[in-house]
């Protein structure tokens, strides 16, 4: 796999590259500002940009927006966007358009090297990865609708699947069989409501939605 | 600290000024206190903070009535740069005294014939227009003579003498004139430049007295020079409503400076936090992260070693034990400075505004609350930041103290200001504890003229509102 990163800071940048050479992902670019990354991605054609929301010129959102041009490039390019902070809002622009191959996920998240890359890996293959944060927030919106009806178990499962883990994923992090996820998956989406659909990444958007409405 | 038991007539304007002042601004610039079950008498009361506030605003009041002027919100004088107090408790010296009486005398007999002459004689003649360039250059005479006069004070006792507060500067002789007329300083210097003959005809033969008798040069004519020079404030100097209205001006810019130098510095910590701090122990955090992932890559190969790799075994999972632990401190130092960082400025609402922050800020809180924001332009950053917080605090104490099953956040604009409300349906009954939360956010809204209102009557529902004035 062939990847850009865009991080002003040259630490985490040095740093982003090594890791995921560990994981055996080759950085074709290594770049410091949202004009450079759109430069780096037109010249090198990779399969994902790995992006910093905050960066030079303006140190506001640049790295979002940028992400969000690339999105709407035809290429569809899958990006994976990191910020020190995050926001219900961001996500949800990033989130709009409904097509997958996005990320959105708090710096710190490098720090968990395996499920960082698992994260890399997932969005490459056009999944989806929603920082825990942000589903925090969302279930705590969705509180006050029928998530409270959930036992503790299935809002768990609930909140990893909305960060866009696939059920062998959710049953690797809570240490339980797959057949086990899948019924809990089951009565979760009876409980909500939702439809049952057989591709996962469709079964995020439909999490995401309802939670975020 | 001055010997004299009556106050000067420097002070005397100045407190007067104080007391409509003091009272003034406790009522109307500061944040209001009100509730319901206050005005009704009732148990629970908001009024903690409303006494702490009067008696402030008494205290203000007060203070300027003391004799001491340093203790009373005296204005430095702009012009001088000299602080009341130094003014007060200082004198001109012997021969300075002297030096002022004598040289002054000779000036007044001029002054006062050029003047008297020039308004007598533009007065009779301005039946036949003859008058009226004789009373403009008399009027131009007057103020030229006032600031070489505060000017010649300044030098020989050493003493400033602010100027009045300059009008608008009007094109034309006739309008400028027009306003030199209209202008009381005028009529002050001119009352100033008629008593000062007979005074300085006084003052000259007591300091020619002074010469002969040293003891009357030492104590007597400093007295008379500060009293000349209390005289020379009064009618030459700004007037004391203008002073003070000059120093309102000045200190009305200087806080507006403050409250935005506050704002950006705050922006500054917490892009420094985001930028600095934090992003060294994210790398620090991955360093760990990749370490402990190669030691976990390793860990299969080691285990499987001979007796003598026992000790190493154990090492080695001390090591990994280490690197856990301070793997696990990164990520959290990591997580309180972002939560630092929020606290001391939300980036989400210099990027995106209000509404953006404030739902961010709804989304974590516990209980469902209704946001309506309708701003079509977004406001002022010290604006923004002090809304912001005050909806912040308002939903903190909804979940902690309340009871309350719903809340409603509402923003709008009006003429001239922002208005925040927060409503819960709560057990009401909200007090504001001086030193409290919200207390605190109503004095940080008052350094915008915002006002911040409680009310919450024993049984709900509790409504905080804040008014937050601002020009678009």
């Amino acid at each position: 796999m062939r990847v850009v990163v865009a991080e002003d800071g040259v630490l985490l940048r040095t740093g982003l590259v090594h890791l995921l050479a560990d994981a055996g992902i080759e950085t074709v670019a290594a770049v410091g500002d949202g004009p450079a990354a759109l430069a780096a991605v037109a010249e090198h054609r990779p399969d994902l940009v790995v992006m910093d929301v905050r960066m030079p010129p303006t140190f506001t959102d640049e790295g979002l927006r940028a992400a969000l041009a690339l999105r709407r490039g035809r290429s569809r390019l899958p990006v994976l966007v990191l910020s020190q902070y995050v926001e219900e809002s961001y996500a949800a622009d990033l989130l709009a358009d409904g097509a997958g191959g996005v990320g959105y996920l708090l710096k710190e998240r490098v720090a968990d090297v395996t499920q960082f890359v698992d994260a890399v890996r997932r969005v490459a293959a056009g999944g989806t990865a929603v920082d825990p944060e942000v589903i925090a927030q969302l279930m705590a919106r969705g509180r006050r609708n029928r998530v409270q009806d959930l036992t503790p178990r299935e809002s768990e499962v609930l909140g990893l699947m909305a960060q866009g883990l696939s059920n062998a994923a959710v049953a690797d992090r809570l240490v339980v069989s797959a057949a086990a996820v899948e019924k809990h998956v089951g009565n979760i989406f009876a409980k909500l409501g939702l439809p049952t659909d057989p591709s996962e990444h469709r079964r995020v958007r439909a999490v995401l939605a309802w939670l975020g409405r | 600290m001055r010997p004299s038991p009556d106050p000067s007539p420097d002070p005397t304007p100045v407190a007067d000024g104080g007391r409509r002042l003091g009272p003034a601004r406790s009522v109307d610039r500061r944040a209001i206190w009100t509730t319901p079950a206050a005005t009704r008498g009732r148990s629970r009361t908001a009024t903690g903070p409303a006494t702490g506030r009067r008696t402030r605003g008494q205290d203000d009041a007060v203070s300027t009535e003391r004799p001491q002027p340093e203790a009373g919100p005296v204005p430095a004088d702009p012009a001088s740069g000299a602080g009341p107090a130094q003014l007060a408790e200082r004198r001109p010296g012997a021969l300075r005294s002297v030096a002022y009486f004598v040289v002054s005398f000779p000036l007044r007999i001029l002054t006062f014939t050029l003047v008297v002459v020039g308004v007598i004689l533009g007065v009779a003649t301005v039946v036949v227009w003859v008058g009226i360039p004789i009373l403009i250059a008399t009027t131009t005479l007057i103020r030229g003579l006032a600031r070489q006069e505060r000017a010649w004070v300044r030098t020989a006792l050493a003493m400033p003498v602010p100027e009045p507060a300059p009008g608008p500067e009007p094109a034309g002789v006739l309008a400028r004139w027009r306003r030199d007329v209209v202008d009381p300083a005028t009529w002050r210097a001119l009352l100033y430049f008629l008593l000062v003959l007979p005074l300085g005809t006084v003052q000259f033969a007591i300091t020619l007295v002074g010469v002969v008798l040293v003891p009357v040069a030492v104590w007597v004519l400093p007295w008379m020079a500060w009293l000349h020079w209390t005289l020379a404030v009064a009618l030459l100097g700004p007037k004391a409503s203008g002073r003070w209205e000059q120093r309102a001006q000045a200190l009305q810019a200087s806080r507006a400076r403050g409250v935005d130098a506050a704002e950006a510095e705050r922006r500054r910590i917490e892009r420094d936090l985001h930028d600095g701090a934090q992003q060294r122990l994210v790398a620090v955090a991955m360093t760990l992260g990749r370490a402990k992932a190669r030691l976990d890559a390793q860990a299969p190969v080691d285990g499987t070693g001979g007796p003598g790799s026992v000790t190493q075994e154990h090492g080695d999972r001390l090591t990994r034990d280490l690197i856990d632990q301070a793997h696990l401190d990164a990520k959290l130092a990591v997580a309180e400075l972002r939560d630092l960082a929020r606290g001391i400025h939300p980036a989400v609402l210099t990027d995106r505004g209000l509404d953006a922050a404030v739902s961010a800020l709804v989304a974590r809180s516990d209980l469902p609350v209704q946001i309506d924001v309708s701003l079509l332009e977004r406001p002022p950053a010290a604006v923004e930041t002090i809304a912001y917080f005050i909806v912040a605090e308002a939903l903190t104490n909804v979940t902690k103290h309340a009871e309350a099953t719903a809340a409603q956040v509402r923003m709008w604009r009006t003429e001239a200001s922002v208005v925040v409300q927060v409503t819960d349906d709560g057990r009401g009954g909200a007090a504001a504890r001086s030193g409290g939360g919200l207390a605190g956010l109503a004095d940080r809204a008052a350094t915008i003229d915002g006002v911040v209102t409680v009310v919450s009557p024993a049984g709900g529902p509790t409504v905080v509102r804040a008014d937050l004035p601002c020009s678009w």
